[in-house]
């Protein structure tokens, strides 16, 4: 049969070293009150899960002792524990647990410290239905959502203000737009108007050729003045982007710069660090011979203890016939056996110095050898950001260069095309004195230009905002992300709380046995978590009208089917004292049952009181009953 | 699976987000005792397109 071996030093009543074995199935630990039942118990909770509180831990400790060592071992694999009373009084563990997950203490450990426990006795079940509630996951799914739900308020807010300003700017350009527009139609009409006019006769042809050649250099201008601002808003934003990029490989250099620092100071530390690791390893080797000697000093004079008491039974001795003398022998054995109690003792403390060094190699590794590995592997990475944000930052200047010396050139034809268009309307000069008209002409044609160019620099304008457009449909997006993400974890709330009360509740179904020992009817777990409790015969019932015994087994029957349902594959299951409150024959019964449920592969513990002898005695491995339930 | 849920799924998906890693995420930090402020960055850094 394969066993649990659970070692523990200094661990509740018990000073010194136990050592426990369990084995796969039901163990009942049978002995009278106070002789250590639940200090073995605790010790497996300390060395199951991590979820432990300082108090919980402070009462695992002995009272006496300022360390506590629990080691098991399970599946071939150790789990070692070790306790420490800090000089504040409190207590703290470390090592390697079973499992890291803090909902098992619910589930796995039924004992009066358990929350759902202490709930069910007082009977209070709003409490009850929290903790059934935070132990399947129900509570942290609405966690989420209500984060969710924040950051969702967050968001739209934020959209509705950047949508108000992007709004407020659009309409005011949009506007502006429009009044230019107006003029610039009344200042083409009225040029119109001109044109037909029959004063302008004399000049005619020639005005008309003006205008035909004003025309075509006021088309190209209109042309270079759209690239021109087009090109000027990419430059602008690139220009931010090589800002950001450049900020970007700061933050870099400074943490490179940081590391590199670190890494220099660590290595000229390491030598020491490993000398320091290397004159640890000799000493915890040296202690290792030294417990190893002992260890062997001890079987010897076992040996011997056990050769004196072989021969206390003959009148002479069976090997070479001389008279026994039992006094004699008596003493020696007292003297061996208080010589091996010291051998003891000092083992003990050779142990725990081993183990303080050990630790000491463990915390000299994690700031020596592994920290610069770690800082290395930072490096690495870093310098490939800095690499690849440098690539990225030539890449853009190379840009903004070509572009700097596009503006240039579209700056440049640009001027030349107005100087062209001021030429053509400073030829109207000569007509100005025959004909009053051309004063008017030229006066449009100058404010047409002016409007033109007004009118292409609000379009630009209107391009700009349009880019503030895209930051708020990112919002927009984000929102609609997170009402997505919202709905999923709805949907997940309603699945979970459907799907954990069904799987419950069919659990609770296949432990049926202990629900009828309980008198009480299925189902007992409705859809919002409340306890529906009642009676054979439909009559409902409510936690605080239970009796103890039926509460005990209500806890055992609600345990064992969220374990089912939220930790299936933790092998321990525990019941501590519970057993107490239910009378013998029911008792029996849940035994038997307790037995079934663990099967060949879990490990199931419960605590029985045996009556007291007289005789005070500590917990041993003669009190665990193995798979049986006829005590 | 409701085809409303496939829906929901299918469209976070085309966001770059799997909602069931999320979920797995987000209850293993809760498990381990992580605060709402780290579960409120962590689904912010997701929506704003980070960490998947």
């Amino acid at each position: 049969m394969s066993e649990v071996k659970l070692l523990l030093e200094n661990i509740g009543v018990f000073r010194g070293r136990r050592e426990f074995k369990l084995s796969k199935g039901l163990n009942i630990l049978y002995a009278p009150n106070a002789s250590g039942k639940t200090s073995l118990l605790a010790g497996l909770k300390a060395a199951s899960i991590s979820a432990l509180t300082t108090d919980e831990l402070s009462r695992i400790l002995n009272d006496y002792e300022d360390r506590g060592r629990i080691k098991l071992v399970f599946d071939d694999k150790e789990y070692v524990v070790e306790l420490i009373r800090r000089p504040d009084g409190k207590v703290e563990a470390w090592g390697r647990r079973l499992a890291d997950n803090g909902v098992i203490k619910d589930i796995a450990f039924i004992d009066l410290e358990n929350r759902l426990v202490n709930a069910v006795y007082a009977g209070d079940s709003e409490r009850v239905r929290d903790i059934l509630r935070d132990i399947t996951g129900i509570t942290f799914i609405e966690t989420i959502i209500e984060v969710i739900d924040g950051l969702h308020s967050e968001t739209q807010y934020k959209y509705e203000m950047e949508k108000k300003a992007y709004e407020a700017k659009k309409e005011e350009v949009e506007r502006r737009i429009k009044e230019l527009e107006k003029r610039l139609k009344k200042v083409r009409e009225r040029l119109e108007e001109i044109r037909s006019d029959p004063t302008l006769e004399p000049a005619r042809k020639e005005i008309e050729k003006i205008e035909k050649e004003r025309k075509k250099y006021k088309e190209e201008l209109d042309d270079v003045r759209r690239k021109e601002l087009e090109k000027r808003n990419e430059y602008g934003l690139l220009d931010r982007d090589l800002r950001n990029l450049e900020a970007e490989l700061r933050v870099y250099m400074k943490r490179r710069e940081e590391l590199m620092k670190e890494k220099r100071k660590l290595e000229k530390n390491l030598i020491s660090i490993r000398k320091e690791i290397e004159t640890l390893r000799e000493k915890v080797k040296e202690l290792k011979d030294r417990i190893d000697s002992i260890n062997s000093d001890i079987r010897e004079k076992k040996d011997l203890v056990k050769r004196r008491r072989d021969v206390l039974e003959y009148a002479q001795c069976p090997w070479c016939g001389c008279s026994i003398d039992k006094d004699r022998l008596h003493r020696e054995i007292m003297e061996l056996e208080e010589e091996i109690e010291k051998l003891k003792e000092e083992m003990i403390k050779l142990n725990e110095t081993k183990s303080e060094y050990e630790i000491k190699i463990a915390e000299l590794e994690e700031k020596g050898e592994l920290r610069l590995k770690s800082i290395e592997k930072e490096l690495d990475e870093l310098n490939k950001k800095i690499k690849n944000v440098e690539e990225q930052y030539s890449s853009v200047r190379r840009t903004i260069g070509e572009l700097k010396k596009l503006l240039k050139k579209l700056e440049e034809q640009r001027k030349y095309l107005e100087l062209q268009i001021e030429i053509q309307e400073a030829k109207l000069e000569k007509f100005k004195d025959k004909i009053p008209l051309v004063s008017e002409l030229r006066r449009l044609w100058e404010e047409e230009r002016r409007l033109s160019s007004d009118r292409e620099n609000e379009y630009a304008r209107l391009r700009q905002i349009e880019n503030l457009y895209r930051e708020v449909k990112e919002l927009e997006e984000m929102i609609r992300t997170l009402e997505l993400l919202k709905e999923y974890f709805r949907i997940r709330l309603n699945e979970l709380k459907s799907t954990v009360v069904d799987r419950i509740n069919e659990a609770v179904l296949r432990h049926f046995k202990l629900l009828r020992l309980a008198e009480l009817e299925y189902p007992i777990l409705s859809q919002d978590f409340e306890l529906t409790l009642a009676r054979i015969g439909g009559i409902r019932t409510a936690l605080a009208e239970l009796s103890d015994a039926e509460k005990a087994i209500l806890v055992i029957l609600i345990t064992l089917a969220l374990k089912d349902y939220v930790a299936e594959d933790f092998p321990f299951y525990v019941v501590d004292t519970l057993v107490e409150f239910i009378d013998d024959t029911r008792a029996r019964e849940i035994l038997k049952y307790l037995m079934e449920v663990a099967g060949k592969n879990k490990v199931l513990i419960v605590t029985k009181t045996k009556p007291y002898t007289g005789e005070p005695k500590l917990l041993t491995q003669e009190d665990i009953v193995v798979n049986k339930v006829e005590i | 699976m409701s085809e409303h849920k496939k829906r929901i799924i299918e469209l976070l998906k085309r966001k770059g987000i799997d909602p069931v890693e999320l979920e797995r995420k987000l209850m293993a930090m809760l498990r381990k005792g992580s605060l709402s402020t780290e579960i409120r960055d962590y689904i912010k850094n997701i929506v704003k397109g980070g960490e998947k």
